[in-house]
């Protein structure tokens, strides 16, 4: 009998560890454990338990079986959210050790100027020292480096300040790395333990700011992610993982374990990846091109676009107040989840969040503590969510504690019902879901009704058809999944290799130095993709220059042609440039009659990795009738009225069913609201489509 | 669940909240456009712009979080196109170009706004605003700053609400003016585009929202959401004490000469409005230091914004209970041919300072909480600057406008020290450039860019500190520095007993040595240099030539509460930090640092008792000494300084909050009380190692310290003027 092979993946979020199993016939498991943030390993063992006794195999022939385990974690994004991290030391251009703390201005357009204050010092005043050298923009030497005064500062940040990382960020290193590789040198051969981050290495991009941002933080995350990387491998590998592990990046796709050693930095704000990977190859099983993906979990909600099968890219990433210059899937967050507290402004009038309750102590209906009405409480007020029914019955909701809140935060002050109260809310909360829904789509010049609304996270699929209805979107598809969507997602994408470099040229120059440096970032990832056992024709390499007009700012990633570059090819690109720029910023947004210049080279290799697909289930629809459960009073928020609707059971319903709204599809860990004028199928992998 | 379905007004005010939610989303949007299509560093790096969004009379009903001041301007300018225009030839596609600060109330000619009137089925229902500083518009001087101007005809080509587009259609007229106007016409026409591009956008989806409300609801809740604005401003209005406060900032240099101009301002507290009375300030002058009374409103609004409704949503609303009197002939409301190419930055930037002084003093007294703790000590408020022009490393003329000038300190918060390199007050989402940014596209190299130490105003919570920055032509012959700052004798005030900040200036190092340095291994700093050290006047068109290097430094914010109250840890650490010297630690703040490098708990006791008893020793006696010694309750809080007490029979007193000496009686100034010492500002800030240009002629600034008769505890700080 052939065995099974099965793939893994582990989303370790705040609360819980989400974990999917699938295996090449499609079937798939899924299960979670609680995450242990004392010692993470510990959540993750258990959530390997918890799903292989739920197969019915021991663990070790789970693990001796896994072709691919892929983890995602939220280690980077939560060092850096709570500044927990290395003590870093920070070696600067004499002149400009106060390029973090200037920060470019930290000004930002809050009103309230409570709120307005400098962004917090990663590394002690103290450690960051001054180097006696200058390069200029040309590359050129003009102040040579003191080797000497380099080994005294070294020193002292090591010996004296303690540091277990050093950062390396000097003023046009990424057109002159020599004396960015000497400091580096002279810490490796005194200080072999002493975690070092080198500008140049990293992130070999034009302004010092967001290059020392991202170095720093690099450093400053480094030691303790080394720690965890090698601590999973080994783990693992004990206990029967014969493959190795890959973690995934926010540039979406996956990283392996000796490349996250060298650059941590690139696993930050990776938690909503997986639910656009997914989503993706979702959309691409269905024959779906162009979607707008939405999460809401318990603080907020994300989301994303999808043109043709391509998401979005962002550069220069905020992490919280910090600016680098890191590149990742374009995700627009707003803090509108389900634990999002609603109150009343100066005005007296009703918004909601960003302030969460989040899942401790939870909304007021949890009874944990709660005491400001939220999001979740207001679907319960208007009847959206059994109170018997939560998480399948697991946990029991206090509804009268729910309406209590409401009426006294929010309907005795505006003086109107308690249920006009919550409609409010769960109005403005559609409202401002719109908006960001708007701010992906028509704001970047696509039009809505031509994409697919993909809506996972628990709390969504109750206002995803109201979003949809707002905005001008005719269809949306409710996964099968969707609680555990985003870990199921890690397995959808591929091994991910992503370089960026400085690197100038203009027409009428000549190309070789451009050569030489694609040259060298392609031998790198190559080299890295073999590493991870990929070989030739499994992978494929992707380059693009960022171009821009001469005097404007903003460049624009083209594609580049494969091989030896000559001058016209480029030529070429810049003569063809405008059309391309005015395609993303607008009509009339190109200085036709400035130069076009090339300032950046991007290279990406993507390693091919198998993917299964889930399991397909063929037509066998039931009638509507048959299937409900019940038929429960809801307070339509946006229509102002109490109705009855019908409960359909979604664990009795089959693929090729169909149900009209209005009615209540539910399941164990999430509530599916179809309004009225809306249909609902099931497809054959058990999503749910809605026409609206 | 007893009350009845109210859905007519809850539903009204949920409507209203949203449709004011798209409103902001679509001035943002208007934002986002200005920046991306534009790409000039100008608009998009440092984000000197602005957008809004009008309703058909003019009243601003949405703005988007950029240049707050230009609020007056774009309420000036659809105000003025309305009344130069007979209504028939204002028509669907048109906009108009408006850059003239005599009629369209631009801050100055540089800043060129786009006005463009919003149809919907033939009718006039909406209009938008986009503007953004643009590097040339013409006249005497590279970069718009006449300094030596004496009139506004010869400062630049001004567009006094003209049509620069008719029903769709770019009048290229207009364009080929200003390419014989400019000196950098493409670059500015390009950015003129953006600003087009960005009102048509507001237009598209103004419309859009209309069509989908229609057009009654969209006028039904653009108006409720005005009368929410003001009653929420009312009811704060409300909360101040109903009383008059006074003060005085001064305009310092008008490009000619260097006398002080006074901007007196009197904010009345009414029952539920506030009056702005400029009367008294200095009659116009022939330098390019007046404003406008479009921009002077601009700048008034502004610290309302921030300051006392900074959870407010902003629009017209505001303005319906504000009076803003601004008399005509005078700096803040100059007529022609009166100069303001320096505007904003100068009297305008000295109302906003002065609004924020009078502001934080009221909130200060309120009894209510929230509005108490948002007092606050005024930005530095002067933005730097510095153009260069000459020739760059390609022979190509250049006009180099550094935006670093954008990096003085913000002012202190009842809560926090102040923002650093905040820039001006009203330039919300201020950025400023990278080095490498700057020296690839500039014919320089900097030699440092830093913190400007001291700068910060000393108080228990610290000004935010300035940066300062040298740098040398590199790749360039040399070429022609102008420079201009308004903050350089009249410090900025801190609040409730903190200090001024430092203030700005510029250096110039003729025949340096720095080239000589850097071959032999060493990157100078400023001590290092030598050559012919200068500081520059304040308003001042110098020539570099290569071996010269050019020094700006920016001042600090105002500090907030007596120096000597704030925590010696905190004092330690900026002392580590290296933000303040020993010297400012010592004699500022009264904090000594042991040989073990930590505080030492009993010289910084003594030593404070000591600053305290000096500051008593030298004052002149209170005005009016209050000799009640009675028993008294402690009743509130009245900002950092001051308690409320009351006695038996409910009479109220304000006392010191450190000793509770009664200073005065509740209702009677309680400046009477306290002793007063008043010095030179230069002097007294130059002892604590901080910089303020002195006056060598009269009249002299002075710093005026209000103390506790019996503790000595500051009180309040203020600056005057007298010969």
């Amino acid at each position: 009998m052939l065995t099974d092979s099965y793939q893994i993946g582990i989303d370790m979020g705040g609360t819980f560890t989400d974990i999917v199993v699938i295996n090449q016939k499609g079937e798939m498991w899924t299960d979670k454990a609680d995450t242990t943030p004392k010692n993470l390993i510990e959540g993750l063992l258990t959530s390997l338990d918890n799903v292989s006794g739920q197969m019915g195999i021991s663990r070790t022939s789970l693990l001796n079986q896994c072709d691919r385990f892929v983890h995602g974690t939220t280690i980077v994004t939560n060092s850096i959210a709570e500044l927990k991290g290395a003590k870093v030391g920070l070696l600067v251009t004499k002149g400009f050790r106060d390029t973090l703390r200037i920060a470019r201005s930290p000004r930002t357009d809050d009103r309230d100027h409570h709120k307005q204050v400098n962004v917090p010092d990663i590394v002690d005043r103290k450690c960051i020292l001054e180097i006696e050298e200058r390069i200029d923009k040309n590359g050129k030497e003009i102040v040579e480096m003191n080797s000497r005064q380099v080994e005294q500062a070294v020193k002292q940040l090591v010996e004296e300040n303690n540091v277990e990382a050093i950062a390396v960020c000097l003023l046009w290193s990424f057109l002159n790395a020599e004396h960015e590789q000497q400091v580096k040198k002279i810490i490796e051969s005194k200080y072999p333990s002493v975690y070092v981050t080198v500008s140049s290495e990293l992130y070999p991009v034009m302004r010092e700011y967001e290059r020392m941002v991202t170095t720093t933080l690099n450093a400053f995350t480094g030691p303790k992610v080394v720690r965890y990387v090698d601590q999973v491998q080994s783990t693992l590998e004990e206990i029967g993982l014969k493959s190795s592990v890959v973690f995934i990046q926010s540039f979406g796709g996956s990283l392996s374990a000796d490349e996250v050693r060298l650059a941590p930095i690139t696993l930050v704000d990776s938690g909503p990846v997986g639910g656009v990977l997914g989503s993706n190859h979702l959309g691409t099983t269905l024959g779906i091109k162009n979607m707008i993906t939405g999460d809401m979990g318990g603080t907020s909600y994300d989301c994303s676009v999808i043109v043709d099968n391509k998401f979005s890219k962002t550069q220069r990433v905020y992490l919280r107040e910090f600016l680098t210059g890191l590149s990742k899937i374009d995700v627009t967050a707003i803090g509108s989840g389900g634990g999002s507290i609603a109150w009343l402004d100066s005005r007296g009038v009703p918004q909601v969040g960003p302030q969460s309750a989040s899942s401790d102590p939870g909304p007021v209906c949890y009874g944990r503590g709660g005491d400001q009405p939220t999001v979740t409480d207001a679907n319960v007020v208007l009847g959206f969510i059994d109170p018997m029914y939560f998480l399948g019955g697991r946990r029991k909701l206090e509804k009268e504690k729910a309406e209590e809140v409401y009426n006294e935060k929010l309907a005795s002050k505006l003086d109107m019902s308690i249920t006009d109260a919550a409609a409010s809310v769960y109005q403005l909360v559609v409202a401002s879901m719109s908006n960001a829904v708007r701010g992906v789509s028509v704001e970047r010049g696509h039009d809505p009704s031509e994409f697919t609304f993909v809506a996972y996270g628990g709390a969504l699929p109750i206002f995803a058809a109201e979003i949809c209805r707002e905005i001008g979107i005719r269809k949306a598809v409710i996964p099968s999944t969707s609680a555990v969507f985003s870990a199921q997602g890690l397995l959808a994408g591929d091994d991910v290799r992503n370089l960026v470099r400085s690197c100038f040229w203009k027409p009428g120059q000549e190309v070789d130095n451009v050569n030489k440096i694609l040259e060298e970032m392609e031998e790198q990832i190559k080299a890295s993709l073999y590493a991870s056992g990929f070989k030739d024709g499994e992978y494929e390499i992707q380059r693009f220059g960022d171009f821009k007009f001469e005097g404007q700012i903003f460049e624009l990633p083209v594609p580049i042609p494969s091989g030896r570059l000559t001058r016209k090819t480029l030529e070429e690109i810049a003569n063809n440039f405008a059309p391309l720029y005015e395609a993303e910023y607008g009509p009339g947004t190109a200085w036709v009659h400035s130069p076009v210049n090339m300032f950046t080279v991007r290279v990406t290799g993507i390693g091919n990795v198998e993917k299964f697909q889930p399991k397909s289930y063929s037509d066998n629809p039931v009638k509507a009738e048959d299937v409900q459960k019940s038929t429960r009073q809801v307070f339509l928020p946006m229509e102002h009225k109490w109705t009855d609707i019908p409960v359909y059971d979604d664990r009795e319903i089959t693929p090729g069913s169909k149900f009209v709204g209005p009615a209540i599809i539910e399941r164990t860990q999430t509530t599916i609201f179809i309004p009225e004028g809306t249909i609902a199928t099931m497809d054959n992998y058990r999503n749910y489509l809605l026409d609206l | 669940m007893a009350k009845t379905n109210t859905e007519q007004t809850s539903g009204n005010l949920i409507k209203a909240e949203i449709i004011r939610q798209q409103l902001y989303n679509i001035a943002q949007e208007m934002g986002i456009v200005m920046i991306r299509t534009s790409g000039d560093p100008v608009i998009s790096e440092a984000v000197d712009f602005s957008t809004f969004i009008a309703d058909k009379n003019g009243e601003i009903i949405s703005f988007s979080g950029y240049m707050t001041m230009h609020a007056g301007p774009a309420r000036q300018s659809v105000r003025h196109i309305m009344a130069t225009y007979p209504e028939d030839e204002i028509l669907p596609g048109d906009a108009f170009i408006c850059n003239d600060p005599h009629t369209t109330g631009a801050c100055h000619p540089p800043d060129v706004g786009i006005v463009k009137p919003i149809f919907y089925k033939g009718e006039l229902v909406a209009w938008c605003w986009a503007e953004g500083h643009l590097l040339d518009v013409g006249g005497m001087s590279p970069g718009g700053f006449a300094i030596a101007a004496n009139d506004a005809y010869s400062e630049a080509l001004r567009f006094p609400g003209i049509k620069i587009v008719s029903e769709g259609k770019i009048i290229q007229d207009v364009f080929h003016l200003m390419e014989a106007n400019f000196r950098l016409p493409k670059h500015d026409i390009n950015n003129i585009r953006c600003f087009i591009a960005a009102c048509n956008t507001c237009e598209k989806r103004t419309i859009d929202m209309i069509d989908k409300y229609g057009l009654e609801e969209f006028n039904k809740y653009v108006e409720l959401n005005k009368d929410l604005t003001e009653k929420a401003y009312r009811q704060r209005i409300a909360e101040l004490p109903k009383k008059t406060y006074e003060a005085t900032e001064w305009i310092e240099h008008n490009g000619h000469e260097n006398n002080l101009w006074p901007i007196h301002c009197k904010l009345t507290v009414h029952e539920d409005s506030l009056t702005l009375d400029f009367t008294g300030s200095a009659p116009q002058t022939d330098g390019f230091v007046n404003t406008t009374e479009g921009t002077a409103i601009g700048c008034a609004v502004t610290p309302i914004m921030l300051v006392l409704t900074p959870d407010i949503p902003f629009n017209e609303g505001i303005f319906r209970a504000t009076n803003i009197i601004l008399p005509e002939g005078t700096v803040v409301n100059a007529k022609m041919p009166a100069p303001v190419s320096s505007a904003h930055m100068e009297a305008g930037m000295r109302i906003t300072k002065v609004v924020t002084d009078l502001l934080s003093r009221a909130m200060m007294e309120s009894e209510d909480e929230w509005i108490q703790s948002h007092a606050m000590a005024a930005f530095h408020d002067s933005w730097v600057v510095g153009v260069f022009s000459g020739k760059d490393d390609e022979g190509r003329p250049t006009v180099f406008l550094d935006m670093n000038g954008g990096g003085a300190g913000g002012g202190a918060q009842t809560i926090c020290d102040g923002i650093d390199a905040g820039a001006a007050f009203t330039q919300l989402s201020n950025g400023l450039p990278d080095i490498e940014i700057n020296e690839l596209s500039n014919p320089i190299l900097y030699l440092w860019r830093q913190l400007n130490i001291n700068s910060g105003g000393p108080g228990k919570y610290r000004g935010g500190q300035g940066i300062e920055f040298g740098w040398i032509p590199w790749g360039t012959d040399g070429g022609t520095e102008l420079v201009s700052t308004a903050c350089w004798q009249v410090p900025s005030r801190g609040a409730m007993g903190g200090y001024p900040g430092g203030t700005s200036g510029y250096w110039s190092i003729k025949n340096s040595n720095a080239r000589k340095l850097m071959q032999e291994g060493k990157l100078p700093d400023f001590s290092q240099l030598d050559g012919e050290k200068e500081l520059l006047p304040s308003k001042h068109v110098l020539q570099l030539a290569a071996d010269d290097v050019f020094v700006q430094f920016e001042g600090g914010g105002g500090g907030l509460g007596d120096p000597l109250k704030r925590d010696p840890q905190a004092v330690l650490r900026d002392l580590y930090d290296g933000y303040i010297t020993q010297e400012m630690a010592e004699k500022a703040y009264g904090v000594i640092i042991a040989e073990n490098g930590k505080v030492d708990e009993q010289r910084t006791k003594t030593r404070r008792e000591l600053i305290r008893k000096e500051r008593v020793d030298r004052a002149i006696p209170p005005i009016k000494k209050s000799n009640v010694k009675k028993q008294l309750q402690f009743l509130r809080t009245s900002g950092e300084a001051l308690h409320v007490k009351t006695d038996s029979n409910g009479q109220l007193f304000t006392c010191c909050s450190d000793c509770g000496t009664v200073l005065s009686d509740r209702n009677e100034p309680w400046e009477q009380g306290a002793v007063r010492i008043n010095t030179e500002v230069s002097g007294a800030l130059g002892d604590y190692g901080m910089f303020v240009k002195g006056r060598d002629h009269a009249p002299y600034v002075y710093l005026n310290e209000l103390a506790c008769p019996e503790c000595g505890s500051m009180l309040g700080i203020s600056t005057s003027v007298n010969d």
